[in-house]
């Protein structure tokens, strides 16, 4: 203990390049720490989220993009689909739980989504002000609508035309506020819900049109076999989310993998920093420790002395990385694209640190090992005499 | 009275091929002796390779309690931590540590439990919390020699203690040697003419 005392006084002697070199250390660490999380509540979240979706039946168009819109609610759909031509295969005895969506209007840039009550019984709602519509032109309002418009339940309102603000108005339909419903879901965080009915009436001159159709297929031959069979025989696309998340989820890991090479090599030059450091320290100050020497100090106490700086340094970058999470993890809003989540239990999990943990403090103490058998090569006579 | 150091004639060879003799010596506990010669006459050598700190090339040196330092073999550690104190040349701290600190540090390297003297009874009343380096040349010998009394070790060999310390300096460090004689031998080289009223023996170096 005493010696981690003496070790520390020498780095806080020369506290500046300390802690740059613990800073270096941290942001390598930090860099592989943040890339694993990511990718850890990235696939959480995709998988979270497309539970209970086997089957994606949309206008053809790219699959990622028609994920995003339709499950994530971030993108734009990649068109529509007729009615009737979905409806012939929503009668498949395997498929359960089907949703309807039919992207309609907004209101001052929120998505106005026409669905049926199958959608919004998808919601993981935490409270629910009022209730859910019962008839064409009634919606619900998520709590963050609420607070960005200012509409309150009772309200009346009438959309514009298409999912961007100011394309035309719909002035002559107005919507009716039901309820709110308050959810931690980011893709249904800001959304206002209707019936599809709605979404067909205000726009009465067109075909009744499904944006998408989602739904859950039980039996696993179905969930191999219908997207095939549909995409063979109409000219609807029928995905397999689980299947594009995992490409997804492929092109995310190569993406990771670059930034968990540039965390390394950050790692690597702060080892080798913190090896030079304590070279040259111990260079400099040659006669200190060849006295703690001739005051019959052993080589374990100068072990001691020495590795102790290291494992100081490397406990310093290992707590800065904790920060640094800490505060990537508080700031996330800020920097995290729109529609991702961090679950805070996935981000807390500190097994899953265990590994770099124990290799920064063997690399430190690896680090130390050189000077610390350099000095022991070093004629005290010489050190005490030279210096 | 028995000697706590005996050293018969030993050799000690240097980098530059050149070999040094020393005479036989003995030291007694409460001796207070002055190694006297010239610069470059060998006194540090001597002084080094008593230290167990420069390897012997023949001869043996016996320290009371302490066993025996034999031709071409290493002191092992408990010959310094235990058997003799050694007094550099120059006073090193270590700068990242209080006066307080350096001796601690010094007492950790003999494995003592704490510091078993108070630097306030040489005059550094208030300078304990002060870093050593910054202590005038006269203060920081006087807490090098306080340093290497720690121990209580039966040998102190102290290297050109006084070669940088006006008269008065080094007057007091001589002083505080002789107050700690008692329970030691104290071996001083210098080539300062000023110590030698303050020993009881003087062993010249030609």
């Amino acid at each position: 203990m005493k010696a981690l005392t003496f070790a520390f006084k020498a780095l806080w002697h020369r506290k500046a390049t300390s802690v740059f070199i613990a800073l270096i250390w941290a942001l390598g660490l930090l860099g592989l720490a943040i890339t694993s999380r990511l990718e850890t509540n990235v696939e959480a979240q995709l998988t979270r989220t497309l539970e209970g979706t086997d089957l994606l039946l949309v206008a053809k168009g790219s699959p990622t993009q028609a994920i995003l819109a339709n499950v994530f609610h971030v993108d734009q759909a990649t068109g529509n689909i007729a009615r009737m031509q979905a409806d012939k295969w929503l009668g498949h005895p395997d498929l359960k739980n089907v949703r309807r969506l039919a992207y309609g209007d907004n209101f001052q840039g929120v998505r106005i989504l026409g669905c049926d009550s199958a959608t919004w019984n998808h919601v993981p709602v935490q409270a629910l002000e009022g209730r859910w519509p019962e008839a064409s032109m009634e919606v619900v309002i998520s709590a963050e609508v609420a607070k960005k418009t200012g509409l309150q339940l009772g309200d009346e309102f009438h959309g514009s035309h298409g999912t961007v603000d100011d394309l035309g108005d719909h002035d002559h339909h107005h919507y009716h506020v039901v309820g709110i419903a308050s959810t931690l879901a980011p893709q249904w965080a800001t959304m206002i819900w209707t019936p599809l009915e709605s979404v067909w009436d205000v726009h009465e001159d067109g075909p009744e049109e499904y944006t998408a159709v989602l739904a859950a297929i039980p039996n696993p031959m179905t969930r191999l076999m219908l997207p095939g069979q549909i995409q063979r025989t109409s000219s609807l696309m029928a995905i397999s989310p689980a299947m594009e998340a995992n490409r997804m989820v492929g092109w995310m890991n190569q993406g990771g993998a670059v930034l968990r090479l540039l965390s390394i090599l950050l790692t690597v030059i702060a080892a080798l920093s913190m090896f030079l450091l304590l070279q040259s320290h111990i260079r400099e100050r040659l006669a200190d420790y060849a006295l703690v020497r001739a005051m019959g100090g052993t080589w374990g106490q100068i072990a001691g002395l020495v590795l102790g700086q290291n494992l100081i340094l490397a406990l310093l970058a290992v707590i800065l990385t904790y920060l640094g999470l800490a505060a990537a993890f508080g700031l996330s809003e800020w920097w995290l694209p729109t529609g991702i989540l961090l679950y805070g239990d996935l981000w807390w999990t500190l097994s899953q640190d265990v590994l770099w943990v124990v290799l920064t403090i063997f690399l430190g103490l690896f680090a130390g090992i050189g000077p610390w058998i350099w000095l022991q090569k070093i004629p005290l006579h010489r050190a005490l005499v030279d210096s | 009275m028995a000697h706590v150091l005996h050293s018969t004639e030993l050799t000690v060879d240097l980098d530059n091929s050149k070999r040094l003799i020393f005479t036989e010596l003995q030291l007694k506990k409460g001796e207070f002796v002055l190694l006297q010669g010239a610069s470059g006459s060998g006194k540090s050598t001597w002084m080094h390779a008593l230290a167990g700190l420069l390897p012997i090339a023949s001869g043996t040196i016996h320290i009371e309690g302490q066993g025996s330092l034999h031709a071409g073999k290493k002191a092992p550690t408990h010959w310094r931590r235990n058997g003799l104190s050694f007094m550099p040349q120059r006073a090193f701290f270590w700068n990242s540590l209080s006066l307080k600190g350096n001796l601690d540090l010094a007492a950790w390297c003999k494995g003592l439990p704490g510091v078993d003297a108070d630097p306030e009874t040489l005059g550094l009343a208030g300078k304990t919390t002060q870093a050593a380096h910054s202590l005038s040349l006269g203060e920081q010998q006087r807490v090098s020699a306080l340093r290497s009394f720690l121990g209580n070790a039966p040998v102190l060999l102290a290297d050109e203690p006084t070669a940088s310390l006006d008269d008065a300096n080094a007057e007091a460090l001589m002083k505080l040697f002789k107050e700690h004689v008692k329970d030691r031998a104290i071996l001083v080289s210098s080539h300062d003419q000023r110590l030698a009223p303050f020993v009881d023996r003087i062993i010249r170096l030609a």
